[in-house]
Parts: structure tokens; sequence; C-alpha cells
């Protein structure tokens, strides 16, 4: 029975320890990030300015495409080296007059693809202007780019110069969130940017294997396209991925540039952001079940199928099964072996710290000028009461006479059932979070209790709330739910640092 | 950028770099190497950045560790 009891503690005290794995993945992928510094791909540039050709997917966008066309006219790039194909997916406004009259502006530079059956989704509209494209001579790279998002002057030279490496498939920008004037959302996403973007595939090019090319930014050279067949995969909701996956199984390499910045306007509000992340995440479970031959088989493909990159790719992918299995089992743990619990507690959260303290302040580091527009979100991406969790493992003897102070000024007695029921609670938190970043999506349309669901993402976290649309993703896809392509709605506020 | 003035282009290379395609003013190279030299410059920085934020974070814990019980 002593023997029986000692696995059951060992399995749950493995599980909670579980719970600290995604927090090293994290810290591991930034303390390599110091090694791009020499291990990254300048030393192999040269100056290249391919004919490029420039796809433009426009679903009724009459009120930005001209803009659009006239700022990618004058990238600064070689003039005669540069076409853009705008793919009008049956718009029915007037999206077609802007891009002809773009055309008459602009002799030779500008081509409208209309495809007359519109609605299929991005890839497929994708598809018709590739195939244009490629039937015709003109390009020697392709750039992918959505219709809204702002391209730096030289984000385009920056990204054609790694193309002079006949070993680079692909390329990808920067996608920095550029709301103007921006709200709390926007400044937890272009946080987030910080740390998946500029901080991950930094880490990503040191490994050698890129998780996924910026779908508002990818660059392709013209052989890499045609041989993974010149399409986007139009079978999953995450043809970004696979179109980065391939482009590596068929043996190049594809290339994340920091320093090439793109702005793109980010979902101002929980519900957008649900749907486009829940269209994200489903993607990711579709690339994980597509390529389960590549997952820790380095014999398969050296640089996606390392044992690092899976790491990286199955703690994000896994984030919440690993929160709720280490809180299931504090509980238990709290109610079987009391002082195990709390140790293990203590040790979760401590490590907690530290890659929270890390993460955050190097993150600040790498983008200052979005760090400067977020800094506040940065601090409260996992939420308040992770931070107050995280004060008290770090600093007890504060944390407690601040708590028994506040119970006092509140009239509340200490007692040892209060103790112990917000110690329980704190054991539940790591998945509790979750469950209280979906009730702040579902208050956001309920009327006047709208004003709560900020406040609770901000008590909750932004990472407890990525996680719950992980969650829901997992949901849907073993429900088979419906594949649906929701084009995130689009404001035009997006505007170029100044 | 000078479009029009027919500039020969010794300099200009890369792999699929066709006879025909336009003239590129000599500048844009001078440009892209600056260009190249501050990208190269902001990456050697990260590694300053990130020791400097290292030694921050052992900072705050040995303090932690010495200076709180």
């Amino acid at each position: 029975m002593s023997i029986l009891l000692d696995g059951v503690y060992g399995v749950l005290t493995a599980l909670v320890l579980a719970g600290a794995i995604p927090l090293l993945a994290s810290l591991y992928q930034f303390a390599i990030i110091g090694r791009h510094s020499i291990h990254n791909h300048y030393t192999k540039v040269a100056d290249y300015s391919p004919r490029c050709a420039i796809v433009v997917p426009a679903w009724n966008e009459g009120a930005v495409i001209g803009a659009t066309i006239d700022r990618l006219v004058s990238l600064t790039y070689p003039p005669g080296s540069l076409r853009v194909y705008v793919v009008d997916d049956a718009s029915t406004d007037d999206t077609p007059d802007v891009v002809k009259a773009k055309m008459r502006e602009h002799p030779g530079a500008v081509a409208h693809v209309r495809r007359e059956q519109g609605g299929q989704g991005k890839a497929h509209t994708l598809n018709a202007g590739l195939e244009q494209i490629l039937a015709e001579d003109y390009a020697q790279a392709i750039l992918i780019i959505d219709a809204d998002v702002i391209f730096e002057r030289d984000a385009l030279s920056k990204m054609t110069r790694h193309l002079a490496d006949p070993e680079v498939g692909a390329v990808t920008a920067y996608i920095k969130e550029g709301s103007q004037p921006p709200n709390w959302m926007n400044r937890f996403i272009g946080f987030e940017y910080i740390t998946a973007q500029a901080a991950a595939r930094r880490a990503q090019n040191v490994l050698g294997a890129m998780a996924c090319l910026a779908g508002g930014a990818q660059l392709h050279s013209r052989v890499s396209l045609e041989a993974i067949g010149g399409r986007i995969d139009t079978s999953s909701l995450a043809e970004d991925t696979f179109t980065t996956f391939m482009t590596q199984l068929e043996g190049r390499k594809a290339v994340f540039d920091g320093n090439a910045v793109v702005w793109a306007e980010e979902p101002a509000e929980i519900t957008g952001l649900w749907k486009q992340r829940l269209r994200w995440a489903r993607g990711n479970v579709q690339v994980t079940k597509r390529y389960r031959w590549v997952w820790f088989r380095h014999d398969r493909d050296p640089r996606l199928g390392s044992f690092t990159f899976a790491v990286f790719w199955f703690t994000i992918f896994l984030m919440p099964v690993f929160m709720i299995a280490a809180s299931t089992s504090l509980v238990i743990l709290f109610f079987a072996n009391f002082p195990l619990s709390w140790t293990l507690f203590h040790c979760l959260w401590i490590i907690n710290a530290v890659v929270y303290l890390f993460v955050t302040l190097f993150s600040f580091t790498i983008d200052p000028y979005t760090a400067r527009r977020t800094w506040v979100q940065g601090f409260m991406f996992p939420g308040a009461i992770a931070l107050l969790i995280i004060l008290y493992t770090c600093v007890p003897p504060l944390f407690t006479v601040v708590l028994r102070e506040g119970m006092v000024w509140l009239g509340i007695p200490p007692s040892h059932l209060f103790i112990h029921v917000t110690i329980l609670f704190a054991y539940i938190w790591l998945a509790g979070s979750m469950l209280v970043a979906w009730c702040a999506k579902l208050l956001e349309h309920r009327g006047k209790l709208r004003i709560l669901s900020a406040p609770l993402i901000y008590i909750a976290g932004y990472g407890p709330l990525l996680c719950a649309i992980t969650f829901a993703a997992y949901v849907a896809e073993a429900r088979g739910a419906e594949m649906k392509w929701d084009k995130t709605e689009k404001t035009g506020k997006v505007a170029l640092a100044a | 950028m000078t479009p029009d003035t027919p500039i020969p282009d010794p300099t200009r290379t890369g792999p699929q770099y066709l006879q025909d395609d336009p003239p590129i003013d000599p500048a844009w190279y001078l440009l892209a190497e600056e260009t190249l030299r501050r990208d190269q410059h902001f990456e050697r920085m990260l590694l300053v950045k990130e020791l400097a934020v290292a030694a921050i974070v052992i900072a705050l814990i040995l303090l932690r560790i010495f200076l709180i019980h």
C-alpha cells in the first residue's frame, strides 16, 4: 500500500513539475537569442534585387487598396523590378475600379487578377495570383502579403538580400502591431509579437528551423515556390505554416529578418482575437497531425525533426494540458500530502518568477519602441493574480504582512479556513485563469457587463487567454468543427511609427 | 534612384541576375551596405542586452537569497 501511495505521489509530483517544462523551454529559447549575434544569416547576404511579384489578396478592400498599391510601388527597390498583383476575390465594392485606376497610374507595375467566384479563403485567392505569376517569366521572387499591412520602405530590400544565398527558399519579416491609437488589446498583441516573433523567430534562426512564415510578409524564391508545387495548401487553416514546413522539407532554409519591419492592424477586441487565434491554433493541430512523421525524428529532417525544435513546438501546443495537469495534481496533493504540495507549488512558481523576469525584461530590450507602447501589458502578461503569487513565492514576508493588514482593513478575521481556501485557490489558478479569460470573452457582448471583459483579462492574464484559445482549438478539432476562414476585421487604423 | 540614367552595372550580383534587367544606381549598393552594417550591429547588441538582463535577474535572485529571510 505504501509503495502504491509513493508511486501515486511520484506521478503527481512529475505532473506538477512538468508544468515547468514550458517555462524552461521558453527560458532556453530566449537564452539562445544571444547566439543570433553570431549565428545569423547576415554573413551570407548580398546586394540582390530580384524581379519581385507582390501578391495582394483583396476582398472588398476598395477603401484601402489604392493606398496599399501606392505604398508598395514606392518601396525602396530598383525601378522596374517590382510588380503588384492584386488578386480580387470577387469583390462587390469598387476594388476593381480602384485597381484599374492604379494600373493606369503605374503602367507595368500593377496587375489585376479577378476571381469571379470568391469567399473560399485566403489560400484559394493566393493560388489564383500565383497561377498567373508562375505562368509568366517576370517574377524571380514572390512576396505574399495582406492587403492592409504597411511595409517600411526598406523592408522588401532587407528581405530579398537573403535570397542571394541559393540555399534560402523563403524569408519572413517582423510584423509589428501598428494600430493608431492602440487600445489595451492592441498593446497586449504588440508585446506578444516581440516575444513570438522578434524573439522566438531569432531563436528559430539559430536552430535553423522556422515554425511559421508570417502570413502578412512572406517572400519566396520562384524556384522554391515551384519546388513545393507552386501552390498554397488549401486543406487546412494554417496555410502559412504548411508552406513553411514544405519549403524546409524540400531542403531549403526559411529565414527571419527581424530588421525588416512590417506594420499590421491586429484585433482590438477579445472576440476578434479569439476568432483569429482559434483559426491559427486549429491550424497548428492540423500541422501537428500532418507532420507526425517529422517530430523528434532527426533522421527524417535534421532541422524540423530536431529535439529542440520539437520541444519548442510542443510546449506551446500542449501548454493548456501542462497547466491543467499541474493544477489538478496540486489540488489532489493538497488533500493527500499538503507539505509535498506546498514545496512543489513553491518550486513551480519560483521558476515561473525567474522566467517571467528574464523574458519580460529581455523582450523590452529587443524592441524598445514597442516596449514603450506596451510595457504595462508586458508586465501584466501573466495576469494580476499570477503576479501576486509570484510576489508571494519570491518575498513571502512582505506578502504576508500586506495580506494580514489587508484582511484586518477589510474586517476579515484571519483563520485557518481562510488560509486554506486561499492556498487552494492559488493551486487551482494555473488552470482557473484560462476559465476566467474565457469568461472575459463571453462577457464582451453582454450589454453593460462588457466593461468587465478588459479588467478580467488584466486579472487572468493575456497568456492564459491564448491558452484558453488553444484548448478551444483542441475541442473544435476533436468535434470536427467546420473549417471557416473568418476574415479578421480591419478598420485601416494602422500607421507607420513616427 | 535615377531610373532614366543608363549606368553600367558591374557590381550587380545574384544567382538569377538577367542581363536585360534595368540598370541600378550604384548609390543603391552603398545604402544597402550601410543598412547591413546597422542590422549586424543591432544583432551584436542583442547579446550585450541579453547578458545585461541576465545579470539583473541573477542579482535579484542573489538579493532574495541573502538579504530577505
